[in-house]
């Protein structure tokens, strides 16, 4: 009976084992109160029987009741009580059955000695033991025979007439009926036998299914959840673009305003004091530039979620780099009238490798973030190395402040991108809520990460921590150590000695460009397209007379940079490309560089920036043949 | 199915023992019973001159003592039948009913006095007061006496072999033997019946009687 459970893994087999245990248990209950049924059933039957058969017997003129009527209310009842009593008691118990396989033979017993052995009678036995196959128990059969078989032997040997209705017989004739009943019951265990193989088989397949709805009702259940996860996240990722959108509406309408707005202002025809002049320019700058940043965050962050990022392992001093993000910091605290400190824990490395630009931006967005929440009080940036070799540490930078700080719930979220602490934040403070997750993503890329620790009302902490682990960490003491590389903004812009071809469709930008590059002593010359530039190029070229510089806008119509540059090299040009593209998305530079260019300039145009670059390629035409650069 | 404590398994094992014991004593007491014949009263070794009726002279006589309601006596009945089918001699055969004598000929009108006309050549006769049956000598139900043509008794006894049950018996082969002109080695049985009813007798008063039909 164990075979169709062979092929079951062994929960499975037990969940069909107990489902086979079930169907067996409700089949023989079933069987037991059937049973006690047909018990009433023969009790009622005798006795009807024998009201009608023979009620009353006689003594002369006398009558009583016979004497099988009370045999049938008595003998039968007392033969039906304990199968019922058993029934309503321990039903499917193993027992009952043995106890109703007893009583249906006596039954028999009883109803072919008061027939007086009619062999028709004996039916009663074969149907009694094809009812008994019901309870698929092979033992109840075997009990019924032994009931049966003892029952022939003892009325057969002495009394036969009970039995078999003669009074005379061989003492061996009771065999002959119980081989007939072993003859019925070979045929009744095979067919038990199947029986059960049937059972088994439906409780394994029955376990199998449910084994298989359950797991898909757990998949679906799983499926669901996941969805239900999914579609709130969506929502609240739609919800946060939109809120994003909204912000970002505002952060490039805001400067937009103070641009378009001092701009026509200083484009009327009224003459304008000199201060109010010079405060409209600063103002027009400045809210220029605050777009630019807007832009800026917005291109970094679909960097990193493009997985674009390109950082640099240079080296850098940590220190330069605290005093750069102070420096730079310090005047916007100032302007709030916060108190603004720097400290730094000694001993640092002297340096370290890892992106210094990326290094200050991080520094630079979690100050900037402390400044801009902060109202009054004070921001201070503290670093220090925490060591845990001679060769490894953690570069540790702790951005404190006394701002507006923030429960547990916005802590949570506060790295998120396009996420601010609530609404109500960005329509306060303004910010498109990319400072934090750009700062949080970049430090991730570097091996680092960012911490925060914030109390409402009282403040924020965000430690910045970078791991480091590099041979020969070279420790510096005190502050006199450092060696700052202060900016270069602050010198005088070089002056241009050459060339330039100016290859560039848009005529506010050739204006532009044209006059910063003329004021810095170049000689330009335009081109409105890639054809035409790379036409005149290559002309003057021919003439022995070539541009010591190009600038190449990458986008124009007729023939664009990429193709421009491409034909240039293709013709055996030699001389200097300088790529000057407003695409910045992602891979520009690189793909700048591909064309040919040697260079990569980003719009907008910073001044210095541009000059600086036009005048060290310049410088290089100069001293010879420019080695292609494989990066700026 | 809960596991039952060694205490109730205990009990059960004795109550079906008990139960057991009791089915065993009523199958036991209702076979004895069963084969418990009646008294058997000795009839005249010759046809008594006082009764009514005269034996026939040609043929042996064959009288079937029965009391009208008697259950048991169906079976004798369904005997007599057979055996007279299987016999070959010739024989005249009287059943005789017996009925109190304060009752009518009605009182033992019924089933056995309906069952009698399907007997081959039978004579059904009343027997008010049991008075042929004392003259010979009957005293329980299916009863059955066979004279020779001369008179002479040459059989008499029961021809089932227990209350009420058909079926090949000593008592119909010896009788079939002896209509037959044969030897017989058994000329008396018991007989398996009710007490007929003869005057004076009641359940009270018949000390030969036998307990009711089967």
């Amino acid at each position: 009976m164990r075979r169709p459970l062979a092929a079951l893994t062994p929960g499975i087999a037990a969940r069909a084992q107990e489902l086979y245990a079930d169907e067996l248990d409700r089949t023989r209950r079933f069987t037991d109160r059937m049973f006690a049924c047909l018990m009433v059933l023969q009790m009622a039957f005798g006795i009807v029987a024998a009201f009608v058969i023979s009620p009353r017997t006689w003594i002369g003129a006398d009558s009583y009741t016979h004497v099988h009527v009370w045999a049938s209310l008595g003998l039968g009842s007392l033969i039906a009580s304990a199968p019922i009593v058993m029934v309503l008691a321990r039903p499917g118990a193993a027992s009952t059955r043995h106890v109703i396989a007893v009583a249906q033979m006596l039954f028999s017993a009883l109803l072919i000695h008061l027939t007086g052995g009619r062999i028709e009678t004996h039916f009663h036995v074969f149907g009694s033991l094809a009812f008994l196959a019901f309870y698929r128990d092979t033992r109840v059969l075997v009990t019924a025979t032994v009931i049966v078989a003892a029952d022939h032997f003892i009325r057969g040997v002495y009394w036969p007439q009970s039995v078999f209705g003669v009074l005379t017989t061989s003492p061996y004739r009771w065999i002959e009926h119980a081989a007939w009943v072993i003859f019925e019951d070979v045929f009744l265990v095979i067919s038990c036998r199947q029986s059960l193989w049937q059972i088994m088989l439906g409780a394994a397949r029955t376990a199998e299914l449910e084994d298989s709805i359950s797991g898909v009702e757990r998949q679906v259940a799983e499926r669901t959840n996941e969805l239900a996860v999914a579609r709130a996240q969506a929502e609240q990722a739609s919800e946060a673009k939109s809120q994003f959108l909204a912000n970002m509406s505002h952060e490039l309408r805001t400067p937009l305003t103070a641009i378009i707005g001092y701009a026509e202002t200083l484009d009327d025809d009224e003459e304008h004091d000199p201060l109010e002049r010079k405060q409209a320019l600063e103002t027009v700058n400045r809210n220029a530039k605050h777009l630019l940043g807007v832009i800026n965050d917005i291109l970094d962050l679909s960097k990193i979620e493009s997985g674009r990022v390109d950082l640099e392992r240079i080296a850098c001093a940590p220190a330069s780099v605290i005093e750069e993000v102070a420096s730079m910091s310090r005047p916007r605290a100032t302007a709030k009238n916060l108190e603004f400190t720097t400290a730094v824990d000694y001993p640092i490395p002297k340096s370290i490798t890892s992106d210094p630009l990326r290094l200050r931006q991080i520094l630079l967005n979690l100050v900037s973030n402390a400044v801009k929440f902060t109202e009054t009080g004070s921001v201070s940036l503290r670093a220090r190395f925490d060591a845990s070799g001679s060769d490894s540490g953690v570069f540790v930078v702790e951005v404190r402040d006394t701002g507006i700080g923030m429960s547990r719930k916005q802590l949570d979220i506060v790295f998120r991108p396009f996420a601010q602490a609530d609404s109500s934040v960005s329509r306060r403070f303004g910010g498109t809520g990319l400072g934090l997750s750009i700062a949080g993503e970049l430090a991730r890329l570097m091996g680092g990460r960012i911490e925060a620790a914030s109390e409402p009302d009282r403040g924020s902490v965000f430690t910045f921590s970078l791991d480091v682990q590099e041979a020969g960490l070279e420790m510096i003491e005190s502050a006199e150590e450092v060696t700052y590389v202060r900016e270069s903004h602050k010198a005088p812009l070089p002056r241009l000695d050459g060339s330039v071809l100016l290859v560039e469709d848009g005529p506010d930008n050739q204006r532009l460009i044209s006059y910063l590059l003329g004021r810095a002593g170049a000689r330009v010359e335009l081109a409105s397209n890639g054809k035409a530039g790379s036409d005149l190029a290559l002309e003057r070229l021919g003439e022995g007379r070539p541009f010591d510089l190009v600038l190449m806008d990458m986008q124009m119509p007729v023939l664009d940079g990429y193709a421009a540059t491409h034909r240039l090299r293709s013709r055996g040009y030699k001389g200097v490309v300088i790529a000057l593209t407003a695409h910045a998305m992602s891979d520009d530079r690189q793909r700048c560089l591909a064309a040919g260019c040697d260079d990569y300039l980003a719009k907008p145009v910073d001044r210095r920036r541009l000059i600086e670059t036009c005048a060290e390629w310049l410088g290089r035409v100069r001293e010879g043949s420019p080695p292609r650069r494989e990066s700026a | 199915m809960p596991k039952s404590t060694p205490r109730a398994r205990v009990g059960i094992g004795l109550g079906i023992g008990v139960w057991c014991s009791l089915v065993l004593s009523g199958f036991l007491a209702l076979i004895a019973y069963a084969d418990r014949p009646g008294e058997v009263g000795t009839p005249p070794e010759t046809w008594p001159a006082e009764v009514s009726i005269a034996p026939d002279p040609t043929a042996p006589t064959l009288l079937v003592f029965l009391h009208p309601h008697c259950p048991c006596s169906t079976a004798t009945m369904d005997e007599l039948e057979r055996l007279l089918g299987e016999a070959r001699g010739d024989v005249r055969t009287i059943l005789v009913y017996g009925r109190p004598s304060g009752e009518g000929d009605a009182w033992a009108s019924g089933g056995l006095w309906e069952r009698g006309v399907r007997i081959p050549g039978a004579t059904r006769v009343i027997d008010a007061g049991g008075r042929l049956a004392s003259s010979f000598g009957a005293t329980t139900s299916g009863h059955t006496i066979l004279y020779d043509a001369e008179g002479r008794l040459v059989f008499h006894g029961g021809i089932t072999d227990s209350r009420g049950h058909e079926g090949a018996s000593y008592g119909r082969a010896a009788l079939r033997d002896a209509i037959d002109g044969l030897p017989i080695s058994t000329p008396t049985l018991p007989v398996f019946g009710c007490p007929l009813v003869r005057d004076g007798t009641s359940a009270e008063a018949c000390e030969l009687c036998g307990e009711g039909a089967p």
